[in-house]
């Protein structure tokens, strides 16, 4: 049958207590430094999907813009080669 | 933490010479020495990945791997603390000493589970954190709790708990489940029983002393030498498998061949052998066993250690048979 004695440890349990504090100490700042690393890179992670998807956007609307452009210059051209030619004439009058 | 063990006096008043438990008896509780195989074959399976992972959360991922193997280690020594302190191999653990309260380790299992789930979480994938939290569960309930005492099919089904590391490393960087991933996982699990059951050859008097339906004490050590064997030619084609499905290179596939011929001469050689019986040609036979052990330890850590290679340094080259492809490329 064993009691145990809080109050009065031993020198190297004082020691030994206060090792394995420290370590816990240590053990935790680097949990929450760890946490803080992933969530910085998670935020780059996220960062570089937003600006590649801005970038397909800003091409896409480039594209589409670019097509608007062909259409509008095609346009004239077309209506000519297809109007009737009395539509044409009139226009021209 | 305890602090009992120095600090307490017995009924006679005479001081206890018991050291205090130090930081290290708390590593000791979360068995390090499984620990370093469960991380190593996490890391191969998450470098065999198709997907490259951010360095900070592949480090994560391995951590917290470490961790969960760990509380799982702690959770096995909090409940086998009566057969633990019966066997001699295993009396001088933290719990069973006197180093570590129960509840302490029980305390460190639970809190360090949820801290690596968590983090597997944040750092990989739901997926993969619940395949870890499994793990756990699988490890401390299913097998310590219930297989372990109740069955001498106790390390072939519990053997799943030990073969998740890899599953959960592939997971952890693709998100997913493959077929090249549950064949790192039947490697293990296919090699875990040769390798409990080689040092319960040896071990079988403990076991039966504490209990523990082991198959050398439930069906003798010829059954288990047969076993043994049996799962062997089962286990060198396997190791084999995934130079042909594309996981493995012509290095792996070379290694695995030779490693598996040699595991298989081991187990060939224990079959042979009177390892574990009664006799006094048992006993001198019980070498045979011992090397088995230590072979299969190689064995597996060569396979993982070829295919972290082949892939990490860039050394993969294509054996030309993809089974899951469709043959031959």
């Amino acid at each position: 049958m064993t009691q145990p004695v809080g109050s009065q440890l031993s020198a190297e349990a004082l020691k030994a207590r206060k090792r394995r504090s420290l370590i816990t100490a240590l053990a935790l700042a680097g949990f929450v430094v760890l946490i803080f690393a992933i969530t910085v890179a998670k935020l780059g992670e996220n960062a570089s999907e937003v600006s590649k998807a801005r970038g397909f956007e800003e091409a896409l609307e480039a594209q589409r813009h670019k097509d608007e452009v062909v259409i509008i210059e095609e346009m004239p051209a077309e209506a000519s080669d297809e109007a009737p030619s009395g539509e044409t004439d009139g226009a021209a009058q | 933490m305890n602090d009992t063990a120095i600090a307490s006096i017995d009924a006679s008043g005479d001081a206890h010479e018991a050291r205090c438990a130090s930081f290290a008896d708390y590593v000791s509780l979360m068995k390090p020495r499984v620990m370093m195989l469960v991380v190593f074959t996490a890391f191969a399976g998450l470098v065999a990945a198709p997907v490259d992972m951010n360095l900070v959360m592949a480090g994560s991922a391995i951590l917290s791997v470490a961790l969960a193997s760990g509380a799982a280690g702690a959770l096995n020594m909090w409940y086998d603390h009566d057969i633990d302190a019966i066997m001699q191999r295993t009396a001088t653990r933290p719990v069973p000493s006197g180093l570590i309260p129960r509840e302490e380790a029980l305390g460190l299992g639970l809190v360090v589970s949820a801290i690596s789930v968590t983090l597997m979480a944040l750092a990989a994938n739901p997926l993969a954190a619940g395949l870890l939290a499994f793990s756990i569960f699988f490890y401390a309930m299913v097998y310590t709790q219930w297989l372990k005492r109740s069955t001498a099919q106790n390390i072939v089904i519990g053997g799943a708990a030990g073969a998740f590391p890899p599953l959960i490393g592939w997971v952890a960087a693709t998100g997913e489940m493959s077929i090249n991933a549950w064949l790192m996982f039947a490697i293990i699990f296919f090699w875990t029983p040769p390798h409990f059951w080689a040092l319960s050859l040896w071990t079988s008097k403990e076991y039966a002393k504490a209990g523990v339906p082991m198959l050398p004490v439930t069906a003798g050590a010829k059954a288990t030498r047969l076993q043994i064997l049996l799962y062997s030619i089962l286990l060198a084609p396997l190791g084999v498998l995934p130079a042909v499905t594309g996981l493995g290179g012509v290095g792996y596939g070379v290694v695995s061949a030779a490693l598996g011929v040699w595991f298989l001469y081991g187990a060939v050689r224990v079959f042979a052998s009177q390892a574990g019986d009664e006799s006094a040609q048992g006993e001198a036979d019980m070498k045979h066993a011992k090397r088995l052990f230590g072979a299969s330890i190689i064995y597996l850590f060569a396979l993982f250690a070829v295919l972290a290679i082949e892939h990490g340094l860039g050394l993969y080259r294509a054996t030309g048979i993809n089974l899951l492809s469709g043959g031959m490329s």
